[in-house]
This record gives structure tokens, sequence and C-alpha cells, in this order.
């Protein structure tokens, strides 16, 4: 950092060391905590083995399992990192655990950084994303405990009855449109670039194929998507205002 | 003992609840550090307020078809390990598909064979478990440098952070919207996509006009659930 730009943080109450602070708190609780999830998971095999004494065949659990690490760890690797540059590392240690990114943990992650003003990738970001993200998870269980105790039972004809069910069918292009376009209206030329590919993507390999491997073509959209805003950025296209 | 009684027995209860525990206590501790960190950062408590009331709210509508899942799964699986694993990393094609690939290669036709048995379940939990956990363990090893390499990247530089920043979000929302843009197989869901988005966009333009706040909190559940409404209207009117 330049010493400049040191002098004026640290004009704002060590706010360079109370940052670091908070992120190695941070990453010290994600990591815990992510351990002690991680055991509490294996335990729900592991004891069930035991108890029942049950012989496990770990020789076709590897078998099985390897068709389906393939496919998800390098998955999993990648949307990681590419989550990461838009909630934050809690926002991850949060969403990994809990799931249904996509489909919840951005998008209340979104909303809440579009309520509060500040941008994604920005501490206030990072701290906005964690306690959105937060509220989603535990908002999430409660719903489950609920639907698995009784709930479900009386929920679960209403959410399939024919009226309803292509509104459920369709959350994501409805979450979607509502998440995405005023984004892209407000930044149009940082998003013309990764639109115009993505459009024609889906269009030559067709949705279901986008769709399917989009772990793989995301972090090449991004990457593409930077480089056109660093492209915009160096001659000035971005000025201000539109960016 | 059937496989059913195994997973629907108390211990099962018990080992699934004990992880949601963990689960919900972290998004708890979570949530308390970045509060306060907030605070001291001079971000409004009414605004974070604000934040969390719109994701509670926002929350709910997207929870809800995973309880049809939780049916579902429950049929073959009990109704303790699916709840488990839709609560906590599981999504709904996952969990299904690696049930499914377990049976299969069991020689059974799938999950709901009545040929299921405790032994074939058990090697689904265990396969279940091994297949969903690698973005967990790349969080234990790697999340930290990821992020001390970021935040020195972001340091460092200048002007351009933002737009980088900007520009990779862009990324990501415009490969997850263009799918739904151009999937003609199912038109209901480009209604859905665009109605919600109008949706929203009359939301910022009502609450610039009117200064109603509480349509900007909620403009996210309003415009889905617009967008929903739209998509069971265009199928009454067009399809059924």
């Amino acid at each position: 950092m330049s010493d400049i730009a040191k002098t004026s943080s640290n004009a704002a109450g060590g706010a360079d060391a109370q940052d670091l602070a908070f992120d190695n708190k941070i990453n010290r609780l994600g990591r815990y905590t992510s351990i002690l999830a991680l055991a509490g998971m294996f335990a729900v095999p592991i004891v069930i083995s035991i108890v029942n004494g049950i012989d496990v065949n770990f020789a076709e659990v590897a078998a099985v399992g390897g068709s389906l690490i393939a496919m998800f760890a390098p998955m999993a690797i990648v949307e990681n990192i590419s989550y990461y540059t838009i909630i934050g590392a809690g926002g991850v240690y949060l969403s990994c655990i809990t799931g249904n990114i996509m489909n919840m943990k951005l998008p209340c992650a979104l909303s809440g950084m579009k309520i509060a003003n500040v941008e994604p990738g920005s501490k206030q970001g990072d701290i906005i994303s964690i306690l959105s993200i937060g509220i989603s998870s535990l908002v999430t269980s409660l719903i489950l405990f609920l639907g698995m105790l009784v709930v479900g039972e009386f929920l679960s004809p209403l959410l399939s009855h024919p009226v309803l069910k292509p509104g459920f069918d369709n959350i994501m292009p409805a979450l979607m449109g509502a998440v995405a376009v005023p984004m892209f209206l407000k930044s149009s030329k940082i998003a013309a670039t990764p639109l115009i590919l993505s459009l024609a993507l889906s269009i030559i390999f067709g949705p279901a194929f986008i769709q399917r491997y989009q772990s793989y073509f995301l972090p090449v959209i991004m990457i593409i998507s930077v480089l056109a805003a660093y492209v915009m950025h160096k001659k000035g296209i971005l000025e201000k205002k539109g960016a | 003992m059937s496989h059913l009684e195994v997973a629907n027995s108390p211990l099962m209860f018990i080992l699934c609840l004990g992880v949601i525990c963990i689960v919900a206590a972290q998004a708890v501790l979570f949530i308390r550090t970045a509060w306060r960190r907030g605070v001291e950062m001079g971000i409004e408590k009414p605004v974070m307020k604000k934040a969390m009331t719109n994701s509670a709210i926002f929350s709910v509508i997207p929870s809800l078809p995973i309880i049809i899942m939780l049916m579902v799964l429950s049929v073959p699986l009990g109704k303790y390990f699916p709840w488990l694993r839709l609560s906590v990393v599981g999504s709904a094609t996952y969990e299904s598909m690696a049930a499914d690939s377990v049976a299969k290669a069991s020689g059974l036709a799938g999950i709901n064979d009545p040929g299921f048995n405790l032994p074939i379940f058990t090697t689904a939990l265990w396969v279940m478990t091994i297949g969903i956990v690698w973005g967990i363990i790349f969080n234990i090893f790697f999340m930290r440098s990821l992020d001390k390499f970021s935040k020195k990247a972001k340091a460092s530089n200048n002007t351009f952070v933002p737009i980088f920043s900007s520009a990779l979000f862009m990324g990501m929302l415009a490969l997850m919207s263009a799918p739904y843009v151009v999937n003609v197989q199912n038109v209901t869901g480009i209604v859905a996509f665009v109605t919600a988005a109008l949706a929203a966009l009359l939301c910022n333009v009502i609450t610039k006009k009117t200064n109603i706040k509480a349509i900007s909190e909620f403009s996210l559940p309003i415009s889905l659930l617009i967008g929903m409404g739209a998509a069971i209207a265009y199928t009454q009117m067009f399809i059924a």
C-alpha cells in the first residue's frame, strides 16, 4: 500500500489493523466451525455403521464415491473461488456448509448489499454478505426442521399443486431476472462483454449444456469479463458513472 | 433391522440434529462477529437490520420447494438423513443422484427399488457424505491463503479494484442468467425472468419517486413472487 493511502486509512482509527484482526477472526472461526461440521457429517455414517455392525465395503464406496468426487470436487473448488470474489471469505465459509448458493445465498447477499448500498467485494460488502447469508441459513434450517416434523405433509401437496407448480419450477429464472437485470443496467458497460458472450454460448451449446457445466464456464467468463473491463478502464471508457 | 427402521431411529435423529446445531451455531457466531465489525466500521445498525430482515423474508420462498424434495427423498432414505442433507451442503439434485448411483452400483433399479436394504443404505450414507465435502475441505485448507492473497492484491491496487470486483460479478450474473433468457424450451421461464426483471426495475423507480423505503427493502421477494405469479398466469392462459 502506498504511504499516502496508509496514512489516510490510519487516520480513520487504525482501520488496517482492525481489518486484519477481523479477517483473522473470520478465517479462524470459519476453519474451526468447518472442521466441526465435517466431523459431525462423518459421524453419521460412522456411528450408523458401527452401531448396526455393518461391514462397510469401502471398495464399493470408493468406486461409487470416486466418480462423484471426480465430478463435484473440481466444481466445488472453482465455485468457491468464484463466489469468494463476490461474497467474501465469511460468506463462502457459511454458504459452503449450508448449500443452496445459487438459488438463495448469493441473491440474498446481493440484495442485502444493494439495500445497504455497498459494493460486492468491498469490506462493507463482506460484512453485509455474512449477515444476509447467516440469516438465510438459519431461516432455511428452521423451515426444513418444520417441514421434517409436520408441515411437510400438509405443505407438500399444496406446493406441488398443478396450478402453483409452474411458479415453483421457475424460481430460478424469476430470481435471476430480479437480481441480474437491474445490476446489468446499472453497470451496462462492464456487463456488456460477459453478457454477449454468455448469450452466444447459451445459443450455440444450448442452455442445458451451459447449466450443466456452469462451474467450468464460470471462471472463463469471469476472467474474460475482467480483461474486457481492464481494457475499458485503461482506455478511459469507464469514467465514473456507468461503470 | 430394515434400513428404514435405522433411518428413522432416534439415534439417526440425534446424529443429524447434532450437525444442524453446529451449523446453526456457526451462522450465529458469524452474524455476531460481522455485526460487531459492522458497527465498528460505522455501518448503521438499521441498515444491517434491513439487510437481515430482507434476507429472512426472501429466503422463505426458495426454501419451500426443498420441502418437496425432502418428502420425495424421505420415502427411500427415511426422514432424518434427507433433512440433514438438505439443511446442510446438499442440493436436491446432488442428493438424489448420489443415492441413486449407490443403488445402481448395487444392482438395483434405483433408490426406490424394494431391494434397497441396510448395507446399501449405509453405503449411501458414506458415498453421499464423501462426495459433498470438498468445498468445505477446500475452505479449511486454502480459504485463509486465498483471502490473504486477495486482500493484499486489493490493498496494493488503485482505481481498478472496484471495477475488478464489478467485472467478476457481472460475469457471474451473465452466465447464470443467459441460459434462462434463451431457453425457448421453457417459455414460462423466460416469462418469469422478464416479469421479475420488470418488477425489480419498477420497484426501483417507485422507491425513487415516492421514497417508500419498504419497497426497496423488499424488492427482491416482491419481484420474485411477481415473476412466479407470471409463470403461473402464463401457464394457465397458454399452456394448461
